[in-house]
């Protein structure tokens, strides 16, 4: 169809480019505010992986044998050792220590779990990793297969 | 038009920004996913040269694994497998109980010349047997290995001399199904 002369496109005139000038902001933004929020969300992931590889690290380099008692909140060798993942990546840690020996013979020592730190709260995200390690029982020739549990959180403990 | 204009370069940065997010972190976290798997063959080699048989009728009682091992091999056995080999007992049981817990696979295996010695692979896993087999079942596996030292009986059964003893290099191998 010809256009009357003096009549322009729908496209043209200062209402509608002031409408789709609006809208093309509005979504840039949102979409801005989209990106941040996963940006965040996977920085935080990503530094709780860190926190747990470094966690893993730490109780490798004690040669994969730890002694329960070690563990448990008072040693402070531990407690300087996790501490620092904690302040480095901001995050909070917690320690499970179990043996998984199924042999009679361990039954007693495999009925403890030892802990380091505060459980997270149900409602916290949180991300576990085991792995194992040789946990030495009354003497230094009573060691058991065992696996340490380590879990990184941010937020509230239980 | 120039509202037209600026919709299409809004619309193409948006697409851009969301992918960029969309993908950030994702190499980082494979790469701490395998550093993670290869920490737990790590552990698991080191845990055996420490667990101790706690059979007070065995003749390793209180011994660690590895021990057992180094035995087998002064003996010049290097069959693992065999029914009611002490060594491989002790390595099977531990390894099983490392499966069960963690829904992984391990396996030990002593190597010769970089080659998995056949009759010296433990697997918790009933389909991996030999190298053959674990080559093909394993898919993805991280493996950790370090060098046993065992009494020299005559030429080294497996391995190579080391002073006045000889030594061999064993695996532990991990793997998802």
């Amino acid at each position: 169809m010809m256009k009357r002369k003096g009549q322009g496109s729908f496209l043209e005139g200062d209402i509608p480019s002031i409408i789709m000038i609006t809208v093309s902001i509005g979504f840039f933004l949102s979409s801005v505010y989209l990106a941040n929020n996963d940006f965040q969300s996977k920085k935080a992931n990503i530094d709780r992986e860190a926190a747990l590889v470094e966690a893993a690290s730490t109780f490798l380099k004690e040669n994969a044998k730890i002694k329960g008692e070690d563990l448990q909140q008072t040693s402070e060798y531990w407690a300087d050792k996790l501490e620092k993942i904690t302040r480095t990546y901001g995050v909070n840690i917690y320690v499970e220590l179990k043996c998984v020996d199924t042999r009679p013979l361990a039954a007693s020592v495999c009925s403890h779990t030892y802990t380091y730190g505060d459980p997270p709260a149900d409602i916290t995200d949180t991300l576990s990793k085991r792995f194992p390690i040789a946990l030495v029982g009354d003497t230094d020739l009573d060691v058991y297969p065992a696996l340490i549990k380590v879990s990184v959180y941010r937020g509230e403990a239980e | 038009m120039d509202g037209l204009i600026l919709m299409l370069i809004a619309a193409i940065c948006s697409v851009v920004l969301l992918n960029m997010s969309a993908n950030y972190g994702t190499l980082a976290v494979k790469i701490y996913e395998e550093t993670y798997a290869q920490k737990l063959a790590q552990n698991t080699l080191l845990s055996l040269y420490h667990i101790t048989d706690q059979d007070t009728s065995s003749s390793f009682y209180r011994k660690s694994i590895m021990v057992a091992v180094s035995q087998e091999l002064a003996n010049g056995n290097t069959d693992l497998q065999q029914q009611g080999n002490a060594a491989g007992t002790l390595i099977q049981g531990v390894l099983d109980d490392y499966a069960s817990a963690l829904g992984r696979n391990f396996l030990f295996a002593l190597t010769d010349q970089a080659v998995m010695v056949d009759q010296s692979i433990i697997s918790t896993n009933d389909a991996v047997t030999n190298a053959a087999s674990f080559k093909a079942n394993a898919g993805s596996s991280y493996c950790a290995s370090a060098a046993l030292t065992y009494p020299y009986s005559g030429d080294c059964v497996l391995g190579g001399p080391a002073g006045e003893m000889c030594y061999v290099i064993f695996e532990i191998c991990t793997w998802l199904d």
